[in-house]
């Protein structure tokens, strides 16, 4: 048998393993230059010079810049962040474990379900039991993105039930809330169908520090359990079977990752409302960058995510001269350049 | 792990359905060894894949299974695939990960006895070595063609060290180059090591090319099973395929199937010349 004399220089792979990480590291450097253009783009026309001095010494800047600052553009700033980077991974994990490159959020019915519990609480004031004031719309939102996943994850759970199964009940699902809504929009008054549509653009300008705070946590108790399956998730993607072969438990692995998707992407829908683009192309993006090892996918999505959705805002308020348009809007106009670039630029696979 | 040699894998009374549909109905088996591959073959829908998935852990069954002192039916998922190593005939498609990443994560997934980092780098080095792949290490598995890619998966299977190795159907797609290369690999890392294999074929010419010993399975039962010149037999072979077939030694002594016609009801619907087999 002709056998070839090349042999596998292992020093390699740790060249392949440092270049990834630089390339994560890159995209989390652009990230925070688009993070403090956020920060430095505003209606008040306040620079970034005047944004870091009131950061570092509040003292320096007059009140009313202290307020801009710290009341509005940090919050909204953060929260593109935390937005992009939450709806991004929730996007990966739904990618790998439903193994279909078109599963996101937005296509499994969780920002439907959302949009239909806020329309709930827009349109006929029904809210979560003790929910009151501007939390009712995203306590909605919340319990009913949250619940459209659990009922993905009951099919899951349920003898029989393929990926292809479960991929079909979200898009189900999307036709279903999507129908429900325009029911709610069709009795709604003018005021609160002119609230609901807005709500349904996604918009970081509903963002406090309170709700930046809960989307925070909630990263900071998902993101690890992620990072701790990254192997796991990158054997799926060898395949079902290959990956049980190797010891993986995939109900277990299925069910804990679409939980954390499900709690990631309902929380940030539920706080900003529908950005559909973030959850299905971040994790492309990543994925054209660093490959499908997820040690590098997972925080290299949320990355994207995180830069997308800043670049986003700062379209958003730059676009219009004076007007802020709902970053939700804009998103996919800033995306899909950068996205269809990385396409055309990688080399064609067999 | 490499096994000692007198670890045998024990099937007795085993049973696999799909809820109330039984397919293997209380198959008892003689021991497989180690440093021995058994074919498994049969017509379509004889039980083989499930057969194979039950004995790989991704199949409920009833029965015993038993490796070496270890129940197999008893043990977790995890302590299973420490054991047994199983090759799906589906490879995925468009996978954007190298050969060695691929490699790698199949130690690495894996919750019982992981390597650490470096280690883990250099086995999968010494493996993709082995296997005479080591120019495909660093390729995406979606830039390979069909055999690279069988290839690459079967170094995902090995580089475990299992003490069975399981294989569905691993040539089928493959010319006849690769068929010969994954088939010697097979055999060379199946007798370096002692593993115990099963492999399901198609080619019946394959599984007597390569194998020692072959089970030919019809409707979830045992029609023959031994080496190849007893369980290859023109009777066999018209009761399982409803084949008019010739079964001959080569001048090599390998047994050689011809088929020259296919059986309805009994008579050849052929009318091609039928030799009996000739004597060796």
């Amino acid at each position: 048998m002709s056998k070839s004399t090349d042999t596998v220089d292992v020093s390699r792979y740790q060249a392949l393993f440092r270049r990834r990480i630089l390339i994560v590291l890159a995209l989390a450097v652009a990230a925070g230059a688009a993070f403090l253009l956020d920060l430095a783009t505003g209606p008040s026309r306040l620079g970034l010079d005047e944004m870091m001095r009131g950061l570092f010494t509040p003292d320096s800047v007059s009140p009313a810049v202290r307020v801009i600052l710290w009341d509005v553009r940090l919050p909204y700033a953060v929260m593109a962040v935390l937005v992009g980077a939450a709806l991004a991974l929730a996007g990966t994990e739904m990618q790998t474990i439903l193994n279909n490159a078109l599963a996101s959020p937005f296509t499994l019915g969780v920002s439907s379900a959302a949009a239909f519990g806020a329309a709930l609480a827009i349109v006929l004031g029904l809210a979560v039991p003790g929910v009151t004031g501007p939390w009712a719309v995203s306590a909605n939102a919340f319990v009913f993105a949250f619940g459209s996943v659990l009922l993905l994850q009951v099919l899951a759970r349920s003898r029989g039930a393929g990926v292809e199964t479960l991929t079909l009940f979200g898009i189900a699902l999307v036709f279903t809330f999507n129908a429900l809504v325009a029911l709610l929009q069709f009795v709604a008054s003018q005021e609160a169908l002119q609230q609901l549509v807005f709500w349904s653009m996604g918009s970081l300008a509903r963002t406090n520090w309170s709700k930046v705070q809960v989307l925070a946590l909630i990263l900071a108790v998902t993101v690890p359990f992620s990072l701790a399956s990254a192997w796991q998730m990158t054997a799926l993607r060898l395949g079902e079977d290959r990956a049980r072969s190797f010891g993986v438990r995939l109900q277990r692995l299925r069910f804990l990752s679409l939980l954390r998707a499900s709690l990631l992407a309902a929380t940030a829908v539920a706080f900003v409302g529908t950005i559909s683009f973030i959850g299905l192309v971040g994790p492309h993006i990543a994925r054209l960058l660093v490959g499908e090892d997820h040690r590098f996918l997972l925080p290299a999505s949320m990355v994207c995510g995180a830069l997308i959705l800043s670049l986003a805002s700062v379209a958003s308020k730059t676009l219009v001269p004076d007007v802020l348009l709902p970053v939700g809007v804009v998103t996919a106009l800033v995306g899909i350049p950068f996205f269809m670039t990385l396409i055309f630029l990688k080399r064609p696979r067999a | 792990m490499t096994i000692p040699p007198e670890t045998t894998l024990h099937l007795d009374a085993l049973s696999v359905g799909y809820g109330a549909r039984t397919v293997i109905d209380s198959l008892s088996l003689p021991p497989f060894r180690g440093g021995e591959i058994t074919a498994l073959i049969g017509p379509n829908a004889a039980g083989k894949t499930t057969l194979l998935r039950a004995l790989a852990g991704l199949h409920p069954a009833r029965g015993a299974l038993r490796l070496g002192d270890a129940d197999l039916l008893r043990l977790d998922g995890a302590a299973h695939a420490a054991r047994v190593s199983y090759m799906p005939q589906a490879l995925p498609q468009r996978v954007a990960l190298t050969v060695f990443e691929a490699t790698l994560s199949a130690l690495r997934a894996s919750p019982s006895a992981r390597p650490d980092a470096r280690a883990a780098q250099a086995l999968v080095g010494e493996t993709l070595d082995a296997l005479g792949i080591g120019a495909l290490a660093f390729r995406s598995l979606d830039q390979l063609s069909g055999g690279q890619r069988q290839l690459a998966s079967l170094a995902q299977s090995v580089v475990r060290r299992p003490s069975v190795l399981l294989l569905d159907e691993p040539t089928s797609a493959l010319d006849l180059n690769y068929q010969f290369r994954v088939m010697h690999l097979v055999q060379s890392i199946v007798r370096a090591r002692g593993i115990i294999a099963v492999v399901v074929l198609h080619d019946v010419a394959l599984a007597c090319r390569w194998c020692q010993r072959i089970v030919i399975l019809s409707d979830g039962q045992v029609v023959a099973d031994g080496p190849p010149a007893e369980a290859i037999t023109p009777d066999t072979l018209a009761r399982v395929y409803s084949v008019h077939a010739r079964v001959e030694a080569c001048s090599r002594g390998a047994v050689q199937v011809m088929v020259d016609g296919i059986l309805a009801d009994g008579p050849p619907s052929c009318s091609g010349d039928v030799m009996p087999p000739r004597s060796s």
